[in-house]
């Protein structure tokens, strides 16, 4: 149900409200944010750089466009595997738990980001010059795309959730080394979670990538778009499929009415919205129907 | 353990340690399929160094882990548990925000054996009315109940016990003897790690007793009461 409202409400909208740029974002922050949810919220690893593969997927799909002359939907694919490549060399990083396993990470994204953006290597990713897609820019193509990707996501986080792997990962989440002795393959089954959570990233920057068509190492490897992500699922409530869309529905909402509204508020309100959240409903948004008995999907 | 049984875990002269300290120091023992070995000895003496060693947290400087006569050294923990080892925690490390029943269905699912029904385990665990219950909510005698319950769901053949007697009430010390003893009777081998010498005494079959890494004594419980060197690596010289 929450995959099909979802999709009837990205269908319609569009037809009453045009500024279809927002809605191409929030879809993009809710596929980021589910993303985010299955490798935090299912295992407990909270990645910094997350949006490492964001921009792996940007730049994999864009140089094969260019160089290649892929199609854009071949190419968002690529995309999404270019981010598991990274996510694979990044498997190491496991060895490290909490907070440095998340400094880790955000330093490999910030490494990814110098050598995309590196001078030397114009000649390759067209270094700090930026990418440019006249040849394929169609934004409603993308945005289509990206509503698929959301979907994608929204099933697969919500297939996980409910299976006997979820189950798994929230043994691995609660205390790993229990969790090796309930017979779980710990290494194996993070693993697949952090490759899994890769692609969403991956493909979700190849379809940015795709709809704005020019965009700079820094666009697409900003640490504000991983803030973003792990606010929404925190703000929503992780582990959950329901909390990740909920807290970009109204974070994301929240961001845009007051940034238009009244700019001069934004960061005060913004910041006091996400104080009171982590004051008194630290499990997220919706941890308030969990308390009223209410399953939350 | 009788002579025409083999054993179903040996382990031979283990090393271990971390940095200066030498946490396991040549120790041996066996043990046999339905046999409660005990293993005893003071604080930081090695005992849960050497379950942590037979599960596979940590790996050993040299020595041998024999289960059912295949070594197992280099095997992850989760393979062994699906060998059929398994263990409970001295201090119970349950998982918190699952429900009881999810935390003994994982165990089932990938515990290597997906015939051990969990409302099986829960109800002779004495778990069943509280299956629905978060494992955070539980009392500390309960989520040790738990983690045995865990184990029990991957179908043992050889149980590591870790102090599960400690914080137990007098009538909870003689629910969880019966327990072990009928775990014993089925066939699963015990290693039953304890300092109140009461519950191992009812318990266990022989005993252990390690010093710094070392076996000090191995034989009967009343023995090693009566043996100095034992006497003194408890109470001190």
């Amino acid at each position: 149900m929450v995959v099909a409202i979802t999709v009837l409400a990205y269908v319609f909208i569009p037809y009453g409200y045009n500024n279809q740029f927002l809605l191409f974002n929030m879809m993009m922050y809710m596929a980021l944010a589910q993303g985010l949810n299955i490798i935090y919220g299912y295992t407990g690893y909270l990645p910094f750089g997350y949006v490492g593969f964001f921009g792996a997927g940007a730049y994999g799909s864009a140089l094969v466009i260019i160089y290649l002359h892929w199609s854009p939907f071949p190419a968002v694919l690529l995309g999404g595997l270019a981010a598991v490549l990274v996510g694979m060399l990044l498997i190491p990083l496991f060895r490290l738990s909490g907070a440095y396993f998340s400094i880790a990470n955000l330093a490999a994204a910030e490494a990814l980001y110098y050598i995309i953006a590196n001078p030397h290597l114009a000649s390759v990713t067209q270094g700090p010059y930026g990418i440019s897609l006249p040849q394929v820019y169609d934004p409603n193509a993308a945005y289509w795309t990206m509503l698929a990707i959301l979907v994608f996501a929204l099933i697969l986080s919500g297939l996980m959730r409910r299976s006997r792997f979820g189950l798994a990962l929230g043994a691995i989440r609660e205390n790993p080394v229990s969790a090796e002795m309930a017979g779980v393959n710990v290494v194996r089954s993070r693993a697949i979670a952090w490759l899994l959570s890769a692609f969403i990233a991956g493909v979700s920057g190849a379809a940015f990538g795709w709809y704005i068509s020019v965009f700079y190492p820094e666009t697409v490897f900003s640490l504000s778009i991983t803030v973003f992500a792990i606010v929404f699922v925190l703000f929503g409530g992780s582990g959950t499929l329901l909390g990740p869309l909920v807290g970009t529905l109204v974070l994301y909402g929240a961001y845009n009415y007051i940034g238009i509204s009244t700019p001069q508020y934004f960061q005060l309100t913004y910041g006091l919205l996400i104080i009171l959240l982590v004051l008194f409903l630290p499990s997220g948004l919706t941890s308030l129907l969990r308390k009223r008995g209410i399953d939350v999907p | 353990m009788s002579p025409d049984t083999e054993p179903v875990l040996e382990v031979e002269d283990l090393h271990k340690h971390f940095g200066g300290l030498k946490a396991l120091d040549g120790i041996s023992f066996c043990i046999a399929p339905g046999e409660i070995l005990g293993l005893a000895g003071p604080n930081g003496s090695g005992k849960t160094t050497c379950i942590n060693a037979i599960t596979g947290v940590f790996g050993l400087d040299s020595g041998a882990i024999r289960f059912a006569g295949k070594t197992i050294n280099r095997l992850p923990t989760y393979r062994r548990v699906r060998l059929g080892i398994n263990r409970s925690f001295q201090v119970p490390s349950p998982f918190l925000g699952l429900s009881v029943m999810e935390n003994v269905t994982v165990a089932s699912v990938y515990g290597g054996n997906k015939k051990r029904d969990p409302d099986h385990i829960l109800e002779i665990t004495g778990l069943a009315q509280i299956k629905d219950r978060l494992a955070g909510s539980l009392n500390s005698s309960q989520q040790k109940l738990l983690d045995l319950a865990r184990a029990l769901a991957t179908d043992p053949r050889l149980l590591l016990v870790d102090e599960i007697g400690a914080g137990l009430n007098p009538n909870e010390l003689a629910r969880m003897t019966d327990q072990l003893r009928a775990l014993a009777a089925q066939g699963i081998a015990l290693l039953v790690v304890e300092h109140l010498m009461d519950f191992l005494d009812r318990v266990t079959d022989r005993i252990v007793v390690m010093d710094a890494g070392k076996e000090l004594f191995s034989g009967q419980l009343y023995e090693a009461a009566e043996d100095p060197r034992v006497v003194e690596a408890f109470l001190g010289g």
